[in-house]
């Protein structure tokens, strides 16, 4: 295992803890603001990974489900101390947004119903659909785009739209097809490719 | 047994997120509203205009409020931990029998082969998410301008600055 010392001697779970749970508490809506805050918390500031393995860790962070940024605090984690670190790092990341969930499910179902929540919600909500539509671009630039990739996605989407399906056929189609299309000698991959 | 469907609903998102948060808003919202009709629309286009608003994956924020709201505290941790259940065996898997922590030449190829997949899940999110909040040519244009807005300042200012905005936007706009 490739372990990364810090200058300062060896790094404790809970240091491990508490540096994933500031990234956790500072990554404001999802992966948008979360691989910076890797970044600078990880790589410049702790010196605990260099750049390659920063790709590296995000890289296959991606490829597998669940958040990323929970992968990515296993991956360190592990590369850390272990199983043990696997635990203190995940922890560390969940637990602050488990926390702030909580406090504001305790207020928001309760006021959910008065006319200036709504009223805020539906504000608010219209600026998420704008900035999920900017996350096609985001997502996209990262993409390897073709006319296959651009044909298939487009062909998955109409399939969602038509349909009311499962969303999750998505994923099926594009990993089946997947398969089929890009065999050896398609490796245009870029190495990014996240969605935020 | 709600809490075993729960869970067994949020180990299905967890087992499908694939790509980030976004994409699997659709996700989210099948399971949650069209599947199980624990939230009601309404409900759901607030957990996830919440969900980017408040600090973590949106995944695990919409597990903790929707639990929160089928099943109590308990509920919330459940589905928090049925979330991230799938990703974490994967990996672990993954770092046991294939490789230590690298990427691989599999796994580029299992990525490429999503990207089409994920792509279209994010545009449909605009679809399914946008069709429960925007009722009105007023919610369009809103969500039109902060679109317009991130592309021409996404670096500088923070998304969350632009749905707060919009939010007080909307008090003024919509409180009738």
């Amino acid at each position: 295992m490739d372990k990364t010392e810090s200058p300062g001697g060896p790094i404790t779970l809970a240091r491990i803890f508490a540096v994933f749970f500031k990234i956790g508490l500072f990554t404001f809506g999802g992966g948008f603001a979360m691989l910076p805050v890797l970044g600078y918390e990880l790589r410049t500031r702790r010196k605990w990974m260099d750049e390659e393995t920063l790709t590296d860790t995000i890289s296959v962070a991606t490829v597998f489900p669940g958040a990323v940024s929970v992968n990515a605090a296993f991956l360190q984690g592990l590369r850390m101390r272990g199983p043990a670190g696997i635990l203190a790092a995940v922890a560390g990341i969940v637990t602050p947004s488990v926390l702030v969930i909580l406090l504001v499910a305790a207020f928001l179902f309760r006021f959910s119903d008065l006319p200036t929540v709504q009223a805020f919600f539906k504000g608010a909500g219209a600026a998420v659909t704008g900035l999920i539509a900017y996350a096609v671009t985001v997502f996209g630039r990262g993409c390897t785009l073709n006319v296959r990739t651009i044909g298939l996605s487009i062909l998955i989407l109409g399939v969602l739209l038509a349909f009311d399906l499962h969303p999750i056929v998505a994923i099926l189609i594009s990993g089946g097809l997947g398969v089929f299309f890009f065999r050896k000698g398609h490796h245009g991959f870029s190495g990014r490719g996240e969605a935020p | 047994m709600i809490l075993f469907q729960l869970y067994l609903s949020f180990l299905l998102i967890g087992i499908s997120a694939y790509g980030g948060g976004v994409a699997t808003i659709s996700l989210i919202q099948y399971e949650i509203v069209t599947a199980h009709g624990w939230l009601t629309a309404q409900q759901m286009g607030e957990v996830i205009t919440l969900a980017q608003m408040t600090p973590g994956p949106i995944a695990i924020n919409a597990a903790t409020l929707t639990g929160y709201r089928v099943a109590g505290i308990g509920g919330s941790l459940l589905a928090s931990l049925a979330v991230i259940t799938p990703g974490v065996l994967l990996l672990a898997g993954y770092t046991f029998l294939v490789s230590r922590l690298r990427s691989t030449d599999l796994l580029d190829r299992i990525k490429l082969a999503l990207q089409p997949g994920i792509l279209a899940l994010i545009a449909y999110a605009v679809y399914t998410f946008g069709s429960i909040v925007i009722d009105g040519t007023a919610g369009a244009v809103i969500a039109a301008v902060v679109f317009a807005g991130v592309l021409a300042f996404g670096r500088r200012v923070h998304p969350v600055f632009f749905i707060l905005a919009a939010g007080l936007i909307g008090i003024a706009v919509f409180r009738s």
